[in-house]
């Protein structure tokens, strides 16, 4: 069976018995999402960078810990991650790195035309200007469509909350990101 | 229209409704802004990769290293020129079965932070490279490139290197 078609949890037995080819696959699956999570919650390549080294090392040493049958390996590899990214945040005792988003004037209506590279600028600074909770709320429900159930884990909370306060990130968003500011959220 | 349907519809259907429902436009941006943003570097890719091996003491490593950290790697060591001969300040985190040849250290300053967990990067270097890098290479003169591991730093740069299957030559 080629490593693609066989699940997270299989993966994980045979990493534990030390399969490298296991490994690799199971970084393969997941460095990406684990990446993007750490890079839009610090808005830093280089703390997303070392997120990823230290959280899949990190599971490596917690295997023991991770058990298949109470949720994803990608829930469990994201709740380090955000353990990670909070821990470099508060060291370094502010609450986003900006420079590598540099301070651009923006006109228009940013959610319709994506592509240009100044709305993307604009949506990233409005990702990061975001409280942290709600910050975290987007990125693991909408931008990496974790359901509400996998981000309550790895945000430690009420799958309500995780609803309530996903319902007002995305307002916060759409009202700096829209000269309208009206959510019709479904 | 029904929002969660907003995804399955014809490129102009969906971007029609995406222009008169800023719920679906801010989904739509979210998951564009998350395709451009990247992956992780080739030095967390190499770290990663040996971190299993690590962890499996008198086992050769067999990682298959990404081109890129190798070429990077490679172009790093030539660039750093020559070394010290003084031996990393930090155990590196990996066995060093009997075939290994010793660490030297590449350029100015510590190998390692204390305690720091340490990629090594297995790669094939042309054999002047070698020489030029001062590693002892006389007892293989025929050959033409010669297998080293490469100690990579937290910023990318190759620290220390050494040989590869010494005992076998
Ligand atoms: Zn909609």
């Amino acid at each position: 069976m080629q490593t693609a078609e066989i699940s997270d949890a299989l993966l994980v037995q045979r990493v534990r018995k030390g399969s490298e080819e296991a490994w690799t696959a199971l970084y393969q699956r997941h460095r990406v999402a684990v990446f993007r999570f750490a890079l839009h919650m610090s808005g830093s390549r280089e703390i997303a960078d070392e997120a990823v080294q230290d959280t899949f090392i990190t599971f490596l040493d917690r295997l023991a810990e991770f058990q298949e049958d109470r949720g994803a390996p990608i829930a469990f590899l994201i709740g380090i991650a955000r353990f990670k990214v909070l821990r470099i945040l508060r060291q370094r005792k502010q609450t986003i790195p900006l420079n590598e988003v540099p301070e651009r004037p923006f006109e228009g209506d940013a959610l319709t035309d994506l592509t240009r590279e100044e709305s993307r600028y604009a949506l990233q600074r409005a990702i990061a200007a975001l409280p942290e909770s709600y910050r975290e709320a987007v990125v693991l429900c909408d931008l990496r469509e974790l359901s509400y159930e996998d981000a309550a884990k790895v945000m430690e909370c009420p799958v309500g909350t995780v609803r309530s306060r996903l319902h007002r990130a995305r307002q916060m968003l759409i009202e700096r990101m829209t000269a309208k500011g009206k959510g019709c959220l479904a | 229209m029904s929002c969660e349907k907003v995804r399955e519809l014809p490129p102009e259907e969906r971007a029609a409704h995406e222009a008169s429902c800023p719920d679906c436009a801010l989904g739509a941006a979210l998951r564009q802004l998350d395709e451009s943003a990247g992956e992780p570097s080739a030095r967390v890719d190499a770290a990663v990769a040996n971190a299993l091996l690590s962890r499996r003491p008198r086992r050769a490593p067999s990682w298959w290293i990404g081109g890129a950290a190798a070429a990077a790697v490679v172009a790093v060591a030539a660039w750093n020129g020559a070394l010290r001969k003084d031996p990393p300040q930090t155990a590196v985190d990996r066995p060093a079965p009997e075939s290994y040849g010793e660490f030297y250290a590449i350029g100015p300053g510590p190998v390692l932070e204390q305690g720091r967990f340490a990629p090594v990067v297995r790669m094939r270097l042309p054999r002047r490279e070698v020489a030029r890098l001062g590693l002892p290479i006389q007892w293989e003169t025929q050959i033409t490139s010669v297998e080293v591991d490469v100690v990579v730093g937290r910023d990318g740069t190759a620290k220390a290197v050494r040989l590869v299957r010494l005992g076998n030559q």
